[in-house]
């Protein structure tokens, strides 16, 4: 089975090609601008597989969380090119796209907020692979709790006094089509993962307020 | 050697509507086999606006589903399309990337040619959609995101001569709306309850009406009208009036800095004067029929898109697509998404009216 896989959840546009006997991988470091880079990125990665569009059996995208302007790229892009090739997209969360080879009780962990003192970290637990939960946003003192009760954790940037191993491992594209690749062959329409709600204030009633 | 028929994708995302339409041009004219949109209404309804993230989100949920409406509305594969368009901008990023990234991914995966279309090109050219419409031709652009007089000389050749110094007209319309608690469109809403009102009850001000050129402004006549509201008690015939003499100032304003732009504008000689007006704030039935009457005095002929291609859809941007095709201006892959891009950048960089430092010009 050949998999494309795109990664825009994190500090990078990162495209993989996976065969069955190889791999391929495109990475371009960028906080911002996968919505320029991602077709010609996604482009080289397939010229240098020497596969053809037709050969692709699965688009694989990681779905979030992470950036949410980088994950609607990803996501709308892989639609994009699934409609045109004809494809089942499937996603992964970047989290259980941090690839772990343990089987149980695994607790991936990526940060969210990073600036002191409100720091917080996107969190799911893994079984076999894949989210045995929705991924949530817990901080510093959930995460260690969480942590406690999993025989390991993996991710970036872990909290301090955390009180089991932990794994230094990001997210990547080739983790996730590795997963893909065990997924049931259906795939459909998936939408970026959040976790966290919109910023917006609903509206007060302005009229109300004194003319200053 | 040209192509005969262009059948282009086209796709919009840049603010509230997400929309994907699939139009043919040939020697024969312009068709559009089909226009889907669907509005975010609702999302935004609670927050009195439109929220750039809930935008993009809803966006995001939708486009896939959409483009797929639109194919099959037009009974077409991907494979017999000519060329994928996109809105690249100006708009709201996060929005504009979703269905840039989207129209990306088809062109890529089809091998088709790939158009990053200016949301303003896409207005400029939405009269074309209903007919013939020679360039060049004078174009007033009235919407909740720009407000701008553009002599469309022909494609990719717009010159801007005047715009807002600050907000367009439809957004005063929709703060105007928000302030007196009528729902969301604002400008549908406030053209009902004018209906009742007397346009002479309040006199509010006629912003940059005393100057000379076409530079417009609304913000002030928000404030106005926000220190009208709160000056004293609301009641059902105020509420009418205040809406009614809102309407007549922006009106006033319209059609009077219009009717100097008809006179500025030398077109195609005096024969051939044509002067359209698109945007949303275009649906206004009162401001409409007073610029079409300007327009017959000073001898234009008058032009309005229907109202379904007046607000944003994607039929406009599968036609400038086409247009860009067929003058072989197809754009690269790597085109990226531009919050801000002028339709005419040179006036737009010598003259910035608004929102212009690092960034560089807004419209």
């Amino acid at each position: 089975m050949n998999i494309l896989a795109i990664n825009t959840v994190g500090p990078a546009c990162e495209i993989g090609v996976q065969t069955a006997h190889a791999e391929f991988c495109v990475r371009e470091e960028m906080t911002r601008g996968h919505d320029a880079r991602i077709a010609v990125l996604t482009g080289q990665a397939i010229a240098e597989s020497t596969l053809t569009w037709s050969e692709l059996d699965r688009i694989c995208v990681i779905t979030g969380p992470g950036s949410f302007t980088g994950i609607r790229v990803g996501v709308a892009f892989a639609h994009g090119l699934a409609l045109a090739l004809r494809l089942p997209v499937h996603g992964v969360s970047a989290l259980e796209a941090i690839g772990v080879e343990e089987s149980e009780n695994i607790l991936a962990i990526l940060p969210a907020q990073r600036r002191p003192p409100d720091r917080t970290w996107w969190a799911q637990r893994l079984n076999d692979g894949l989210g045995a939960s929705d991924p949530v946003e817990i901080d510093e003192v959930a995460v260690r709790e969480m942590g406690s009760s999993s025989a390991v954790v993996v991710g970036l940037a872990p909290p301090v006094a955390l009180p089991v191993r932990f794994v230094e491992r990001a997210p990547s594209a080739l983790a996730a089509a590795s997963l893909c690749r065990r997924m049931s062959k259906s795939g459909g329409p998936v939408r970026p993962v959040y976790v966290r709600p919109p910023d917006a204030t609903p509206m007060a009633s302005v009229s109300s307020k004194p003319v200053s | 050697m040209m192509q005969d028929t262009l059948m282009v994708l086209g796709i919009e995302s840049s603010c509230d509507e997400t929309a994907a339409a699939v139009v043919r041009l040939s020697g024969e004219g312009v068709e559009v086999l089909s226009d889907r949109v669907a509005s975010q209404i609702e999302e935004h309804a609670l927050y009195g606006g439109v929220v750039p993230e809930i935008a993009a989100r809803a966006h995001a949920d939708r486009i896939d589903g959409l483009i797929t409406l639109a194919l099959e509305d037009a009974g077409l594969d991907v494979a017999e399309l000519s060329g994928v368009a996109a809105t690249a901008g100006p708009g709201l990023i996060g929005g504009v990337m979703v269905g840039l990234s989207a129209a990306k991914g088809i062109a890529l995966g089809a091998g088709l040619p790939f158009v990053a279309v200016n949301h303003l090109e896409g207005h400029a050219l939405s009269p074309r959609l209903s007919g013939e419409l020679p360039f060049p031709y004078l174009l007033l652009l009235v919407s909740g995101g720009h407000c701008q007089f553009i002599a469309v000389n022909g494609l990719g050749d717009y010159q801007r001569m005047g715009s807002t110094i600050d907000d367009a007209a439809g957004e005063a319309f929709d703060k105007t709306a928000k302030l007196l608690g009528l729902p969301a469109p604002g400008g549908p809403a406030i053209e009902r309850e004018a209906r009742t009102g007397d346009p002479t009850a309040i006199r509010f001000p006629r912003p940059l009406l005393d100057r000379p050129g076409l530079d417009m402004s609304f913000s002030g006549l928000k404030t106005a009208v926000r220190r009208e509201v709160q000056s004293q008690d609301m009641n059902p015939q105020r509420l009418a009036d205040v809406c009614a003499s809102f309407q007549r100032a922006v009106t006033d304003c319209l059609v009077e800095k219009s009717r100097r732009a008809m006179q500025l504008f030398a077109g195609g000689g005096p024969e051939n004067l044509a002067f359209v007006v698109a945007g949303g704030v275009a649906a206004n039935a009162v401001l409409r029929a007073e610029l079409e009457a300007a327009a017959a005095e000073l001898g234009y002929a008058f032009q309005a898109p229907p109202q379904k291609w007046c607000t944003d859809n994607a039929a406009m941007i599968a036609l400038a697509g086409a247009e860009r095709l067929r003058a072989g201006l197809a754009s690269p892959l790597d085109a990226p998404a531009r919050p801000r891009w002028p339709l005419d950048e040179e006036s737009a960089a010598a003259n910035p009216v608004y929102g212009a430092g690092l960034k560089g010009a807004k419209a």
